[in-house]
């Protein structure tokens, strides 16, 4: 059996750390609630719009359930997600996962492509800036690289906007998409990347920096080990000896680092989705929160939680693979 | 779901087969642009007086009447109208050869549920102004409907148009809770226009209805409306063309858009929010700070109103010469609130004399401020004026949420400022701000907590009136109280100012249902 399955230690961790998952996902939806709930504001009564009449307001908050006490709320919230059901969102009058998976691929095609972009320019960029290195002096990229890490991404954005959709017209100011073209076919999908262009660029660009910086940090720091040493003793240029032997040796931290990244990546997504525009998970927190949407804040602070500890458990067990140590100690486990 | 794949396939096709024909900035005869600043977030106007959902869904639906831009009232689902028994009976012909959208034949009995059990009990605005009024409505025949009223009114054919009363689809509603009714997402309305598809804070696009009872109209194939937060993006938007129609431009933005020879703006006094809005100061009259006459005059004396109406809202509207919209001409009572120019030293004469000397630093009263974070500009022009007179004025701007939870829930505050819209009729908008028994948890009622019963009582005396003249000697006698005790400050009137692209006319900009004469130019 080559699997770890089988060893009572192994399965006793892996419930420990679904068990973790589970506390850690409900510490948060359950905060989401409370800090909603006390946050000053009446859902119902914003139902009603500009104008106020108390019955108009009793009979909105009875149809969304919000004439009970806050507990009884809680309660039938929390017996509700115990069968995966978020309810009902009060401010789009549609069910909460609906209006969440709507918009959840918005997020994930602005979050995928700038995180892939960021990864691979940081490997690359990192390690030649590693093995570039002279000396103890800072270099004129670091000072960019630390100047553009000082720009918030909003910032950046409206910065993008101004040069690449203002003074040179060459993409869209706003949204997804135009609604003069077609939505289908081809011709819809090249409007839609025309659209992402910019956004994508600001996340990848304000994502970069942080993990070339990472990459560059660990090559150096394997400056003087003896296998590098050894490496250019058989006659690789420095390049190559960083490629093939720095590289796997700061592989695994790259990943977890990512991984850890990944909450201020969204982070980054929400904002740059509120720069551009953008009908994503980052537009519907703010309009959640606004709407003092109870259901649906919680609903989506449930998921991004799941998320990120989904992609947490993803990066330990794929790090067995990664991490030479832990595939020597499975074998001898065996 | 076929269909839709089909059409697909067709736009697939048509692509392929036309592959130099422009796109982007196409024909916009056939698809008109519109900035929105918020998600519509549903599509009915019976529910809500919320201007988000209505600047959309008042495409939708019709009202009885239109309202032309003077507010009088032309046919719209009513083609004709009489008024009987000295104003008590109101009888409506409805045009003969309506359809819902899903082809039902509307009938009065629409007409009649959609007040009865819509707008008189979930419209906020239409249920104040009208409940209290309407005695019975009757549909004696298949194209007639009859309003009886407990006294003559002379203001209803003004709230019947598609934004104060939406009629909606009695075959939809009928037995349901219409706040919860699944067609709220999946309108089926009268009017010129269809929803087509809706993206949640992104797009919902509108499509021409073809089988519209008015004949020619619509006159353009799609109406699409942006969801564009961020006033300088929209104003970005159009300059760019990116979009064709753009309302609620902020005063800066007019600076630019002045002077682009692409666009076309109009000044209207209302909208799918209401109309004849005055910014407005609250005093919080159940602080002591405020409760003396002599502070609530002196502030009035150091604001300076003319610089607002030049620097902060650009011309777009008037310093308030009364405290009732000049918009209700009968009502408004012109020139009560002149002896009040802006005075610094006699401002300052009266914080004296109410005990209000300068403490450190010149300091002689502290208040704060409360409102939505789009009024900073006035308030940050306030906080200029009366640092003259040492008066220290601290803005406290909150989301929407907790601006009304702070002033009316919670009345922690000194002083508020809110755009109240008069409305057509000081009973719609105006009597709320005022009378005594609307003190309370309810938006956007009585914030100063000001009470006296000689206003309750001429407010009751005036709905029972008939002659506007008579009326209108009443609501002066009100504004001349009101410009005593000063519960609240008249800042300015407030316009809106309309863009479009040149190329297209026909908007009707003061209405919710802008678009049902749009037309590219010819």
């Amino acid at each position: 059996l080559r699997s770890d399955a089988g060893r009572p230690g192994s399965i006793a961790a892996a419930i420990r750390r679904a068990a973790l998952g589970l506390l850690t996902v409900w510490l948060v939806a359950t905060a989401s609630f409370a800090l909603v709930s006390a946050a000053p504001g009446d859902p119902a009564a914003l139902l009603l719009g500009d104008d106020g009449d108390a019955d108009a307001r009793a009979r909105a908050a009875k149809s969304f359930g919000l004439d009970r006490s806050a507990i009884t709320q809680y309660g039938a919230w929390l017996g509700r997600l115990a069968r995966f059901d978020l309810g009902t969102s009060i401010s789009f009058r549609a069910p909460v996962t609906a209006v969440i998976l709507d918009r959840l691929p918005m997020t994930l095609s602005l979050m995928l492509p700038a995180l892939l972009l960021s990864s691979l320019l940081a490997v690359a960029l990192g390690l030649r800036a590693a093995a570039r290195k002279r000396g103890g002096r800072g270099s004129g990229t670091l000072v960019m690289a630390a100047t553009l890490a000082a720009i918030p991404v909003y910032v950046l954005g409206q910065l993008l906007i101004l040069l690449f959709a203002v003074d040179l017209p060459w993409f869209p100011l706003h949204g997804l998409s135009d609604p003069r073209g077609s939505s289908g076919g081809l011709d819809g999908m090249l409007d839609t990347l025309r659209h992402l262009v910019l956004p994508t660029a600001t996340l990848a660009l304000h994502q970069l920096v942080v993990l070339w910086l990472f990459v560059r940090a660990r090559g150096v720091e394997e400056r003087h080990s003896d296998y590098l040493r050894t490496a250019r003793a058989k006659g690789l240029t420095v390049d190559q000896a960083y490629r093939r032997h720095v590289w796997p040796n700061v592989r695994l931290g790259f990943l977890h680092f990512v991984a850890a990244e990944l909450g201020s990546l969204l982070g980054g997504a929400v904002l740059v989705e509120n720069v551009f525009g953008i009908a994503g998970m980052g537009r519907l927190v703010v309009s959640a929160s606004l709407a003092r949407d109870i259901p649906l804040v919680t609903g989506i602070f449930v998921l991004v939680a799941s998320l990120v500890v989904a992609a947490n458990v993803v990066a330990d067990t794929v790090s067995t693979f990664f991490d030479p140590r832990l595939g020597e100690r499975r074998r001898h486990a065996v | 779901m076929a269909a839709r794949w089909a059409l697909h396939g067709l736009v697939v096709s048509l692509v392929l087969l036309l592959p130099s024909m422009p796109r982007a900035q196409g024909d916009p005869g056939k698809t008109v642009v519109v900035a929105t600043p918020a998600d519509p977030q549903h599509f009915n106007p019976g529910i809500t007086t919320a201007s988000h959902t209505h600047a959309v869904a008042d495409s939708l639906f019709n009202g009885l009447v239109a309202l032309a831009r003077d507010a009088s009232p032309l046919p719209d689902l009513a083609q004709s109208w009489a008024i009987e028994d000295g104003g008590r009976v109101y009888r409506f012909k409805l045009a003969g050869n309506v359809r819902w959208h899903d082809g039902t034949a509307l009938t009065p009995a629409d007409v009649a549920f959609t007040f009865r059990e819509i707008l008189l009990k979930y419209h906020a605005r239409t249920k104040a102004s009208l409940a209290p009024l309407i005695d019975a409505i009757e549909t004696p025949d298949n194209e007639t409907v009859v309003f009886r009223l407990k006294r003559p009114y002379p203001a209803l054919l003004q709230q019947l148009d598609v934004t104060e009363a939406p009629i909606l689809p009695k075959h939809v509603f009928a037995g349901t809770d219409p706040n919860t009714n699944t067609a709220n997402l999946n309108p089926i309305g009268s009017g010129p226009f269809k929803l087509d598809s809706y993206r949640r804070d992104d797009q919902a696009v509108l499509i021409r209805n073809p089988e519209y009872f008015k004949p020619g109209l619509p006159r353009i194939d799609r109406l699409a409306f942006r969801v564009i937060p961020d006033e300088r993006t929209a104003t970005l938007a159009i300059a760019k063309g990116e979009i064709d129609y753009l309302r609620d431009i902020s005063g800066p933005d007019l600076v630019s858009l002045r002077q682009n020879p692409d666009i076309v703006l109009d000044q209207v006094t209302s909208g799918p929010g209401g109309g004849n809005c005055i910014m407005t100061v609250g005093f919080n009259l159940e602080r002591k700070i405020l409760a003396d006459v002599r502070v609530r005059r002196a502030f009035a004396l150091a604001v300076d109103r003319n610089r607002m109406q030049r620097d902060v809202i650009f011309g777009q509207g008037r310093v308030a010469d009364a405290p009732i919209s000049s918009g209700i001409g009968f009502a408004h009572a012109s020139g009560v609130l002149a002896p009040f120019k802006r005075d610094v030293e006699a401002a300052k004469k009266l914080l004296d004399e109410a005990g209000m000397t300068p403490g450190d630093g010149g300091v002689r009263l502290k208040i704060d401020m409360v409102h939505f974070p789009q009024f900073s500009r006035f308030s940050e022009a306030m906080r200029q004026d009366l640092s003259e007179i040492g008066v220290r004025l601290t803005p406290r701007p909150l989301d929407r949420a907790a601006t009304i939870d702070t002033v009316f829930t919670a009345r922690d505050f000194d002083s508020t400022l809110i755009s109240y819209c008069n409305g057509l009729d000081p009973e719609i908008g105006v009597r709320r701000m005022y009378v005594s028994s609307n003190i309370g948890k309810v938006p956007f009622s009585n914030a100063a907590a000001y009470r006296d019963p000689e206003v309750d009582r001429l407010f009751d005396e005036a709905a029972t009136l008939t002659e506007p003249a008579g009326r209108g000697a009443v609501y002066r006698t009100i504004q001349e109280i009101l410009a005593r005790d000063l519960p609240y400050w008249w800042l300015v009137e407030t316009d809106f100012t309309v863009a479009n692209r040149v190329g297209l006319e026909g908007f009707t900009s003061w209405r919710g249902q802008f678009a049902e004469q749009a037309r590219v130019k010819p």
